[in-house]
């Protein structure tokens, strides 16, 4: 990019983007070996300090509360030079079907989105993992209407399962610093070539203090090539691009039906991939606090931190309960899970929402695999605040068998 | 930052509205200072309170609003004003015990 | 009685009115008392690209819904459909059951690689060949009245839907309460009209060539004894 480009925008002519002034390291340079510095900063700074060191091409976004604050912090990266192109869409689907385009032109792309947002442009979002984009999709989850409401319930989440895309769940703001990071990663990776989606609690985080520890501004990630993926960057001659083709490749203007069908599957397979390059990078898909335990607590972002405390407090009254933490929610962990809980007695899924999603997947992965009861529990939505009071009172009725 | 001494534990607010707690202590006082999450990012402040160890294990302290450091919850906007105040209450706390140890046994709170 | 059941797939070429062909026989079938289902093909219409449509033919009530994919009787509207390779389905004679039933509109027989005769033959497969385009020009004077050829043809196969059952169909199509598939057929149907001073003559071409192709297959001896070559007479189709 010429200084010209930057001169249009009110820059000096030798005015040097922050972003070019950066080195580059390896992954697992970032990941283990920089030394890092802790501050004590919100949800949407840390993200925003995440973006500083991923090398992003471009960001697209549309505002919705809780995610607004952390894309108006990319919008100073922008203007600082972190971020080479930036612009505001009209709505989510636009922005989300922007983001599409500007992934297959090959560039490192980025946006966020929220709730009902994300359901607003939930069009576009699925059809990214059979498009095989990579790209980072900061989900700041939210109440879904209706009613309308802004409190954190991840919901949302249990609408992207079945997608095709990565999904991790970050717990707190360290995390919302580094999942993003490792998502541009994998979600490149030729044997993927896949969006992945980085979802946290909403307000738990965005909006309140945590403590992060970061790397030197002054060291970003590899840039993204363009050319090295399952789809290369503009390739129209393959699928899954629409093209005019004959039978038995497409059935009138449509994919023939095997076609689809073998193409959902190398996408799941691709999913499947990425297990691999998520266990180097986060360091284990899950995280396991008092394996031997015969009780877990077994959760997923916000619900971890509340998790956490109601085993230092059942540690204090002399029993040791487990927990697991659930990193990538897609690629599931199986294996590791049922290797964690085969021994377990009881298993409480503590989750921020009302289905239970994350529920529904462990008892379809352990089912036969685990003789331990499995409670599906506590759930608090909407908003509501789940007290380690909550999770401990669970817990002694589960131990009552009352559940 | 704010001060890592006398820090007894950190953890996630247990009341479940989300946010960190920070925990204190010297000798049988302490401090509990919570950072919770505001729907505007600028009214993020700091809710500090001054407490009385009941036990440690299990962790248990109370609300203690009859020292000369405060006779109510306190708010700080800043990790700075934070950080003078704790840096304060540390040095008040050990007088506070030097003093109580002088009192006869019966006095003693 | 025995329960018949026929599961037809038709492949043939765009603007050759496959599709509205499944329609009539479809609904000939339900006019004469049976049961049937089809599946409509949905996707764009294009002249000269490959089409299919699949219908269900019963003398019970029918379940199954979707795509036909082991048909026992298989239509190739086009040779094209063969010797180009114009279908969606190859080889097309794939996923036939046993001693299953093919009319290949064709004035003689398609060369086959020893493969495919191979193929055929384990099915037990009975081919039959219908000029039916031949059949259309010498009788309607269109091409576009194929389609009502290999209509009376497999009619003749399977001894339903009965002729005037049929014809009911084929009126309906055209007169009257006129089922109109998409927006393609009814540019083809503007055309046919044109070639047809009156909608009468149109009824009248396409009855002859159902007429004509019944016959043809029963006196090549391919027709189902319970095939009637009745004469089609107006006033019983208006009375349907």
């Amino acid at each position: 990019m010429s200084n010209l480009d930057f001169v249009a925008e009110g820059k000096p002519a030798d005015w040097v983007p922050l972003g070019e002034t950066q080195t580059v390291v390896d992954p697992m340079e970032m990941f283990f070996k920089l030394p890092r510095k802790t501050e004590f900063i919100t949800g949407s700074e840390a993200a925003r300090e995440s973006i500083r060191r991923m090398n992003v091409d471009v960001a697209i976004a549309y505002p919705i509360t809780p995610q607004s604050e952390t894309m108006q912090q990319a919008g100073y990266l922008y203007d600082e030079g972190y971020i080479k192109d930036f612009y505001r869409g009209e709505e989510e689907i636009g922005v989300m079907s922007a983001c599409a385009g500007a992934s297959r032109a090959g560039v490192r792309t980025l946006t966020a989105t929220s709730g009902p947002g994300l359901m607003r442009g939930m069009e576009a979002i699925s059809s990214w993992p059979g498009a095989r984009v990579p790209m980072i999709l900061m989900d700041m989850c939210r109440v879904i209407n209706t009613p309308l409401a802004i409190q954190p319930d991840n919901i949302e989440m249990s609408f992207m399962l079945n997608t095709g895309m990565l999904l991790l769940h970050a717990e707190d703001q360290q995390d919302f610093y580094d999942y993003p990071l490792v998502a541009a990663i994998v979600s490149e990776k030729v044997d993927v070539t896949l969006p992945c989606a980085v979802s946290v609690d909403g307000f738990f985080v965005t909006h309140a203090r945590g403590q992060v520890s970061m790397t030197p501004k002054e060291y970003k990630l590899p840039p993204r090539d363009g050319w090295a993926s399952a789809v290369p960057a503009m390739d129209n001659e393959n699928p899954p691009a629409r093209l005019s083709r004959d039978a038995p490749i497409q059935k009138s203007n449509f994919i023939s039906y095997h076609m689809h069908s073998s193409w959902q599957q190398e996408v799941f397979a691709a999913v499947e991939r990425s297990a691999k390059y998520f266990d180097k990078y986060l360091d284990g898909c899950i995280e396991i606090v008092n394996p031997d335990a015969d009780e877990f607590l077994v959760a997923s972002g916000a619900a971890v931190s509340q998790s956490r405390e109601a085993v230092r407090q059942e540690g204090e009254q002399g029993r040791k309960v487990g927990m697991i933490k659930i990193k990538t929610i897609r690629p599931w962990p199986m294996r590791q899970l049922i290797a964690a809980l085969k021994n377990a007695k009881r298993i409480l899924v503590p989750e921020f929402n009302q289905a239970g999603w994350l529920h529904k997947e462990l008892c379809s992965t352990l089912y036969g695999r685990t003789t331990g009861t499995m409670i599906g529990g506590p759930r608090v939505y909407g908003g509501m605040t789940m007290p380690t009071e909550m999770i401990l009172e669970w817990l002694a009725d589960a131990r009552k068998k009352q559940l | 930052m704010i001060t890592q001494d006398n820090l007894l534990l950190n953890r996630a607010e247990p009341g479940g509205l989300g946010g960190m707690q920070f925990l204190y202590k010297v000798n049988d006082y302490g401090i509990t200072a919570i950072s919770k999450p505001q729907e505007e990012i600028s009214n993020i402040h700091w809710e500090v309170d001054i407490i009385k160890y009941l036990t440690l294990k299990p962790l248990k302290f109370e609300v203690c609003h009859t020292t000369a450091l405060a006779t109510k919850t306190l708010k700080f906007y800043n990790d700075k004003a934070l950080n003078e105040f704790l840096g304060k209450a540390f040095k008040y706390f050990e007088e506070l015990d030097l003093l109580e140890n002088m009192l006869p046994e019966k006095d003693k709170p | 009685m025995s329960i018949k059941r026929y599961n037809v797939r038709m492949a043939g070429i765009g603007g050759q009115g496959v599709v509205t062909a499944s329609h009539i026989l479809s609904n000939g079938v339900v006019i004469s008392g049976g049961h049937s289902s089809l599946v409509p093909f949905f996707g764009s219409e294009k002249r000269n690209a490959p089409v299919e449509s699949y219908v269900r033919i019963s003398s019970e009530v029918i379940y199954e819904i979707g795509e036909i994919i082991f048909p026992n009787v298989i239509m190739i509207f086009h040779p094209s459909v063969i010797t180009l390779g114009k279908s969606y389905t190859m080889p097309f004679y794939t996923g036939l059951k046993q001693d299953g039933i093919i009319i290949i509109n064709s004035r003689t027989p398609i060369p086959f690689s020893k493969d495919e005769e191979r193929e055929m033959a384990d099915v037990g497969a009975k081919v039959y060949y219908l000029p039916a385009t031949e059949i259309a020009n010498e009788v309607a004077k269109t091409e576009l009245a194929t389609n009502m050829a290999m209509c009376g043809a497999v009619a003749a196969v399977f001894g339903m839907p009965d002729l005037i059952s049929l014809a009911g169909s084929v009126k309906d199509r055209f007169v009257g309460k006129g089922v109109v598939v998409s927006g393609g057929t009814a540019a083809l149907d503007s055309a046919i009209e044109k070639k047809f001073a009156k909608k009468q003559k149109l009824l009248e071409a396409n009855m002859k060539t159902l007429e004509a192709s019944y016959k043809y297959m029963i006196d090549k001896g391919w027709a189902h004894p319970d095939a009637d070559p009745v004469k089609i007479d107006m006033a019983a189709i208006s009375a349907c």
